[in-house]
């Protein structure tokens, strides 16, 4: 089967990077059980470097995982879609993980594909699995309009991810200032406000008990599994509110109260945060309309403060190596609701 | 001998319906999405034709939050008021066979000399109905761990899909543009126990006698269903092998990709850990039980501070050798039924098939 030219690029570039020992580990993706739902990969020997895979499903949000490796001191590489790359910049400007131990391995994004949508688009029978999926998964070459499958055409967009349709971040922020480019960056992505803001429109047309009624269906449902949290690259709290066995601010019972406290505060600590991965809602088992709400904040912010913008890279840092300049800009940024002064405004009355 | 008797859908659904009036009948439903088991009611339309509910039957007997009793504290005294549900007699209506096995694996942990006595009394009330299961998905392989998806021995009652061939013509009024989708279908129905054998002859007026051929045509079937499981996977000797594999670097491994979420445990069917916690405001507060995951932190972090699982390794761990091995010693049958929900739900493709193979020597990659 022919190898994608970023999948080469990707494992050559991994193999260089674990022989010589300039990281410990390589998180990307390798194909799962199913075709279409690749899955993170965890690559520590030159020798397991073919495993690694890039292709239009290479979905979910790595940038997680570096948290796991925050103990310690070697380097880690990673690659990075857009979404990855802008939530690595939130980690660093957290200051949970120092830009100097990450090998950002940057791809550009043109979105990438749902299984399930394709399946869907291509009248595939019942869900995602079907075989004809490798062949998309091996042959979509990044960027590629569309793919026939099934014996029809698929256009790419009617395969995209939802998050991805709003997506206005292709490739990682220049701040970050990535190691290795394993791909041409993408073109711009400009959504319409439509796109971006549809569904949020939607819920603030609505009476304050209409939409609390929306909400309180919604929440009534939540398992409590944690996924959304959990999944969340920005949710980068080395212990969180939320599992505090002592005091319990959250109670175990699964009922609206707790799990609307459980929504709304998550909601207050990712606002002006999120990078709209679209990982939380995507994980849901349940469907909860995560991200609606974590968009909602995000509008406010841009209204109120304007669009959120990644710190510039910091000029003539460059000589000093890339890693150390992109760790003082985004170390030093400062975004909405991140940080807190003395002097704010608390006029609540 | 076993008796059987042929029940189309219309009347299928008005039999359903009709024991509404009288008890609750809990039936696969979608509410905003969410494909469960639900009470029956007006405008809830019976997912006849859906895939195997995302939540499992368990929680008709061991609800995510099931309180156990108030107290309050009154004048230095205190009081304490059980508040358990008064369980009633019902109908659990349309589980398929790796639920209804899931069943008889949570009957040895809720039963046994320290039975729950909630748990019990929700089993003894409630009437278990059996689909045989024609609607396999990729991800099911209940099969490679002893269910046969065609039969449901723990069951009451067998409900199992005819094949079209074998339904005779029958005179109908109506076009048929006019009837409702699926209200051709079929079904083959018989009872395993004298309580369904009594709720059978309770139904007469829904049910005729099968004719002639109908139980051989749905006996090929299923005989044509056997090993019809996309998801194959060879059980011999994992639970021996796991013996060994306590320090396996495997844990390490597959721990990386986990994120630590409760989904695998909360959509799995035969996943029991529970907690106890109070919900407490000043003098008053209640005492409840509910679901707890072992992928969590917190599961077994001690008042003390110090956690014997303190990370993802150990948790994980934990998780496939309760199923594999200690449930397989203390119980004599693997915690697993093949149902393929965490194969289907977990965000990151970690899932106890892969481990099966693992512990097999499987492939790495393409398992």
């Amino acid at each position: 089967m022919t190898v994608n030219a970023v999948t080469e690029k990707l494992r050559q570039t991994a193999r260089d990077l674990l022989q010589s020992g300039q990281v410990g580990v390589v998180i990307g993706f390798e194909d799962g059980r199913f075709p279409g739902q690749p899955r993170p990969a965890f690559i520590r020997r030159a020798e397991d470097a073919d495993r690694l895979v890039w292709n239009a499903f290479c979905g979910a949000n790595l940038a997680k995982y570096v948290l796991d490796y925050r103990v310690g001191d070697g380097k880690i590489a990673v690659v990075a879609k857009g979404c990855d790359g802008a939530a690595l910049a939130r980690i660093i400007g957290d200051q949970q993980f120092p830009r100097q131990r990450l090998v950002v391995l940057a791809v550009g994004c043109p979105g990438m594909l749902d299984a399930g949508r394709v399946a869907d688009a291509a009248g595939l029978p019942d869900g995602a699995w079907d075989a004809a999926l490798a062949q998309v998964a091996a042959a979509a070459e990044p960027g590629a309009d569309g793919f026939e499958l099934n014996g029809k055409p698929v256009s790419r967009s009617a395969g995209l991810r939802p998050q991805c349709v709003r997506c206005r971040q292709p490739n990682v922020p220049a701040a970050l200032e990535p190691d290795v480019w394993l791909s041409e960056p993408a073109p711009e992505r400009h959504p319409s406000p439509d796109q971006l803001y549809g569904d949020v429109a939607a819920l603030e047309a609505m009476s304050v008990e209409e939409r609390g009624r929306f909400w309180e269906e919604a929440f009534s449902r939540c398992l409590r599994c944690f996924a959304c949290r959990n999944v969340c690259p920005v949710c980068d709290c080395r212990e969180c509110v939320l599992d505090d066995a002592q005091t319990r601010w959250l109670g175990k019972a699964v009922n609206l109260a707790e799990n609307q406290f459980f929504h709304l505060t998550r909601a207050m600590h990712v606002a002006g945060r999120c990078v709209g991965c679209g990982q939380c809602e995507e994980a849901c088992p349940v469907g909860l309309p995560l991200t609606v709400l974590y968009r909602k904040l995000s509008h406010d912010l841009e209204e109120l403060f304007g669009p959120v913008e990644m710190p510039a890279p910091q000029e003539g840092k460059a000589a000093a190596g890339a890693a150390e300049g992109a760790a003082a800009g985004l170390e030093k940024a400062e975004w909405a609701l991140t940080r807190f002064r003395l002097n704010d405004p608390d006029e609540f009355d | 001998m076993t008796q059987y008797w042929v029940i189309d859908r219309p009347r299928a659904e008005a039999w359903l319906r009709g024991l509404t009036q009288k008890q609750e009948v809990l039936v696969p439903a979608a509410r905003s999405g969410v494909w469960a088991f639900l009470p029956l009611e007006a405008g809830l339309a019976i997912g006849w034709d859906g895939a195997n509910p995302l939540l499992p039957a368990k929680g008709a007997f061991f609800p995510q939050t099931d309180p156990l009793f108030r107290f309050r504290r009154e004048e230095g005294k205190l009081n304490i008021e059980p508040v358990a549900e008064a369980v009633r007699e019902r109908v659990l209506f349309g589980i398929r066979p790796c639920d209804a096995r899931s069943l008889a694996l949570l009957d040895k942990v809720f039963g046994g000399p320290f039975a729950d006595s909630q748990y019990q009394a929700r089993r003894a009330a409630t009437l278990l109905v059996a689909w045989a299961c024609d609607h396999p998905r990729p991800t099911c392989f209940c099969q490679s761990v002893g269910v046969d998806p065609t039969t449901a021995p723990e069951a009451d009652v067998m409900f199992a899909p005819l094949p079209r061939e074998s339904r005779p013509a029958q005179g109908s009024e109506q076009a048929p543009h006019q009837r409702e989708p699926g209200s051709e279908m079929q079904y083959l129905v018989w009872a395993q126990t004298q309580r369904g054998q009594s709720w059978l002859e309770s139904g007469m007026d829904y049910l005729a006698r099968a004719q002639a051929g109908q139980v051989e045509a749905w006996q090929e079937t299923a005989a044509g269903m056997a090993n019809a499981h996309p998801l194959e996977l060879d059980m011999e000797g994992v639970t021996d092998r796991l013996r060994q594999r306590f320090d396996d670097s495997m844990w390490e491994e597959l721990s990386a990709r986990c994120l630590g979420c409760g989904i695998c445990t909360f959509v799995c069917p035969t996943c029991h850990c529970f907690d106890i916690a109070d919900w407490q405001r000043g003098q008053e507060g209640l005492r409840f039980k509910c679901w707890d995951s072992c992928s969590f932190r917190d599961f077994t972090l001690m008042a003390g501070g110090h956690n014997p699982r303190p990370t993802k390794k150990e948790r994980i761990r934990q998780r496939f050798l309760h199923k594999l091995l200690y449930f397989v010693d203390r119980y004599g049958a693997v915690a697993c039924v093949g149902c393929g929900r965490c194969v289907e739900q977990c965000p990151v493709h970690l899932d106890i098939t892969e481990v099966i193979l693992r512990v097999k020597g499987g492939e790495w990659a393409n398992v």
